[in-house]
């Protein structure tokens, strides 16, 4: 039995050791959230933060986390990005969207008010295959500038 | 009677009564039964946008069902652009056949001239004075009212919702991470299911040594002929089985044609010819005054939906429910009940989205996995899921395609002859109720694949809306070494790609500048304003001489019936790696009625960012032994970094009918990109995908006087 930090909460999983965290995130905690596309790393679908970093659960095993703090899309902080992501409509069929929007608040937790090419950077191992990208750089693009102007007028 | 009830939606004709479409509900919202699904595409907001337009109704008033054999009509395919013209009309004119009978009803229970009736805000109302809900109405309707066609459907200047850019009903969900795909259905009991595939295409079992194997978790190994599937507990489980199974299996290999010389190959196996537009161009192609000649070629090429595909079903009580992403779960039905040897009505098929397909991928397949595996271990829900590299080597592909054109000009510098011979396989391998289609079922029975034959696929978009004076246009039919069906627009890249080439290519030798040129040979308003827009949104100067930045356009109409489109392309040739960048593309649109613009533009740009994918980077390729296609190293596609700035313009037509215009902006892009790289450097392609090795080695076989042109 393991024991993990999540989405601020603390849960007990059955799961094997090495069981690659998707599975467990999907299938035991009932996250699903969090979504399977290539389950090899190249995809980026299942991006999650763990101790504010992206990383991809399908290539994370369940016990190197043990002590870690994980966000999933359902415990996600950042609702600015979601809110910018309708504004912007950045979906077609929305199946990436999930992964893209945890790089994003990876991306913006080290660079609140990233440049174009820099987001694009961020994003270079996230695929989207209904070609929704410019919606998708723009929302991220908006989101960075009103977050960051609405923090500096706190 | 009206425009739009003239074209009178033959769906009609088989689902005549309102309720089959739509149903008012006791808290007044109401439920609409669309039979064609969410691909991605948004159609399910448009449709709510035209069926609370019709109805009066606050958007929000409307629940669009999901689409299962049991409630929903049999549309077929959701496919080739087609569903709002269709089935957007179906519903357009079944609201407006119940907004009238609610009159009528309202009229006859408050004893008041119809006249005076008014439907506005989801109520109703006589004058000012309100007098109920819909839902009170329900009583004084006719339960089997039939949809005439003859009310006419509101005005386009009174529409408030229709045309307004609408945000879609389902991303609320999408951005929050909730279950909206089939793949995040957690049934009760479910256990996991995967099949044992050979890791190289086309390979056979050729045996499987189970002695002293031992599979944790495992529920049923399932083996019928050289069908293989496993059940699992657990996901990682059946994750892990199969890994060790797979090392169990021996296969026994099919080898491929060399892929470096492929369309060699495939030009040797045409077995049928189609004439598209009969036409006699010898004669007049001996006296023109310039005369032209090239071909082209596109490679096989795949869908890649961002994951691969998944099916639940369940075998219960002698009834088999199947939960799957295909694009038609009424000819999946039939399929099924053909392969399972099972009456149809004992099969209910419920359609959950999936990722993004573009056409004929592995869903349909990935069902009769399921469905023979929950045969197996009746009473749970087995889940099946395909790993990446079984999607990118077992879908169906888009074939790969040969063009030749023959091209002569008068001279007056305008075309005179035209000769256009296209090479193909078909381009349509759905399931539909043969029992044959799905790979399941050629495994259990040791059979091949019928080929379909010819079929419109292949020759779409092959006759273009230029006059070409004497034009002959033929589509050749192979039968090739793949499994093919369709990918987004089908034939109509291929061909559109060649089309717009060499349109471009005449442009040169006519010594005119390749928007005038096209003008020049274009009746059609609508395609004029398109070209003419776009030519103006891109400050389109008249060609000068390579200047290492190009400025390319394509046009086409997609099917030649639907959305009129345009593209420039704007990109410059990096001269040390070859390198395409392309900096902007532009795009104009005219799809007649726009339902949600936001939505249109969204589609558009998705079929451009296709588009640019298919033109720069995608195709399948396979050793001899058919190894390759493994992961997304093997099978490259366009990302964040190469994106382009995209502009997008529509043109509104709010009096006129609806054009699909789904996949009417791939087509022009392969062409408008070779175009504007001809445009900036002096070479032109005529092979995709357009990689720096093709160019490097295209600049290697240029003859003298071509090479004085190249700039880099
Ligand atoms: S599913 Fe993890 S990167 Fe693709
Ligand atoms: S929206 Fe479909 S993959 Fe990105």
């Amino acid at each position: 039995m393991l024991e993990l930090h999540i989405n601020g909460q603390t849960k007990r999983v059955q799961a094997e050791a090495e069981t690659p965290f998707i599975y467990v995130l999907r299938n035991e905690l009932g996250l699903v959230g969090t979504k399977q596309g290539c389950s090899l790393g190249q995809c980026g679908a299942c991006t999650i933060l763990v101790d504010g970093k992206a990383l991809r659960a399908c290539e994370t095993a369940t016990e190197t986390l043990s002590g870690k703090s994980i966000v999933t899309i359902e415990g996600l902080k950042e609702t600015f990005l979601q809110d910018a992501f309708i504004a912007e409509q950045a979906a077609q069929c929305g199946y990436c969207i999930s992964g893209i929007i945890m790089t994003a608040a990876a991306l913006l937790r080290t660079n609140p008010k990233p440049g174009k090419q820099e987001i694009k950077t961020a994003l270079k191992d996230n695929l989207c295959r209904c070609g929704t990208h410019n919606r998708i750089l723009k929302a991220i693009e908006k989101a960075s500038q009103t977050h960051s102007e609405s923090v500096r007028h706190v | 009677m009206s425009d739009l009830a003239k074209h009178f939606p033959p769906i009609l004709t088989k689902y005549p009564l309102v309720k089959s479409w739509l149903k008012i509900n006791p808290d007044n919202t109401v439920s609409v039964f669309p039979g064609k699904v969410e691909l991605g595409q948004g159609i399910r907001t448009a449709l709510a946008q035209i069926v609370a337009e019709e109805l009066e109704l606050p958007l929000q008033q409307i629940c669009i069902s999901e689409v299962t054999t049991q409630d929903s009509p049999d549309e077929g395919y959701t496919a080739g652009s087609a569903s709002l013209e269709q089935s957007g009309l179906a519903l357009r004119l079944a609201a407006a056949q119940l907004r009238e009978s609610l009159r009528r009803a309202a009229a006859l229970r408050y004893e008041t001239p119809l006249e005076l009736i008014d439907l506005k805000d989801g109520k109703v109302w006589q004058n000012e004075t309100f007098l109920c809900g819909y839902a009170e109405l329900k009583d004084w309707l006719e339960p089997d009212e039939t949809i005439s066609g003859q009310i006419a459907p509101k005005s386009p200047n009174t529409h408030k919702l229709i045309g307004q850019a609408t945000q879609r009903l389902d991303i609320l969900a999408k951005v929050k991470g909730e279950a909206s795909f089939l793949h995040d259905i957690r049934l009760p009991e479910m256990v996991h299911g995967r099949i044992l595939r050979p890791t190289v295409y086309g390979a056979k079992l050729k045996s499987l040594d189970i002695t002293g194997l031992e599979l944790t978790g495992l529920i049923r190994l399932e083996r019928q002929g050289n069908f293989v599937g496993l059940v699992c507990q657990e996901e990682y489980q059946a994750v892990k089985a199969l890994e060790k199974l797979t090392q169990r299996a021996t296969w026994e290999t099919f080898e491929l044609p060399h892929f470096a010389n492929i369309h060699n190959h495939l030009r040797a196996l045409v077995t049928e010819d189609v004439v598209v537009k009969e036409g006699n161009p010898e004669a007049t192609l001996e006296r023109s005054e310039k005369r032209l000649e090239a071909s082209y070629t596109t490679p096989y090429q795949a869908h890649t939906s961002v994951a691969p595909s998944c099916a639940i079903a369940l075998f219960k009580d002698e009834h088999l429910t199947v939960w799957t992403h295909s694009q038609g779960i009424y000819p999946l039905r039939r399929e099924l009940a053909k392969l399972l040897n099972r009456p149809e009505d004992s099969l209910t098929l419920i359609h959950k989205e999936g990722p993004g397909c573009y056409g004929h991928n592995g869903a349909d397949d990935v069902a009769a996995d399921a469905a023979l595996l929950a045969l197996a271990v009746p009473g749970k829900p087995v889940r099946v899921l395909w790993s990446l590299e079984q999607e990118l080597q077992h879908e169906p592909y888009s074939p790969a395609m040969m063009l030749d054109i023959k091209a002569g000009l008068a001279a007056n510098g305008k075309v005179n002859v035209w000769d256009f011979t296209g090479l193909t396989d078909t381009h349509v391998g759905r399931p539909g109720g043969t029992g044959d289609r799905l790979r399941a079922g050629w495994e259990r029975s040791g059979t091949q694949l019928k080929w379909p034959g010819p079929s419109e696929g292949g020759y779409r978009n092959a006759e273009t809306l230029y006059n070409l004076g004497e034009a002959k246009v033929t589509t050749k039919f192979y039968q090739g070494p793949l499994r093919v069906s369709a990918l987004r627009t089908l034939g109509a890249f291929a061909n559109t790609f060649a089309n717009e080439s060499f349109m471009d290519e005449l442009a040169y030798l006519a010594g005119s500048d390749p928007v005038a040129f096209r003008l020049e040979h274009l009746d059609d308003r609508r395609a004029r304003a398109v070209i003419e827009i776009a030519a103006q949104k891109a400050n389109w100067q008249a060609h000068a001489s390579p200047s290492g930045q190009g400025l390319g356009i394509a046009f086409a109409r997609y099917k030649n019936v639907k959305a009129y489109v345009a593209q420039i392309v704007k990109l410059t040739l990096n001269s040390e790696t070859a390198e395409i960048q392309i900096e902007k593309v532009i795009t104009v649109c005219d799809a007649g009625q726009i339902i949600n613009p936001d939505g249109l533009k969204n589609q558009l740009e998705g079929g451009t960012v296709q588009g640019i994918s298919r033109t720069l980077y995608e195709e399948v390729h396979f050793d001899w032994d058919g190894d390759g296609m493994h992961d997304w190293d093997a099978y490259r596609v366009i990302g964040f970094e190469t994106i382009p700035e995209i502009e997008t313009f529509l043109i509104d037509q709010p009096a006129l009918p609806i054009l699909g215009a789904g996949e009417a902006s791939m087509p022009p892009m392969a062409a408008a990109i070779a175009n504007a790289l001809y445009d900036a450097t002096g070479i032109r392609m005529r092979d995709l995908p357009i990689t720096p090795e093709r160019i490097k080695k295209r600049l290697e076989t240029l003859s003298e006087t071509e090479l004085e042109k190249v700039i880099l």
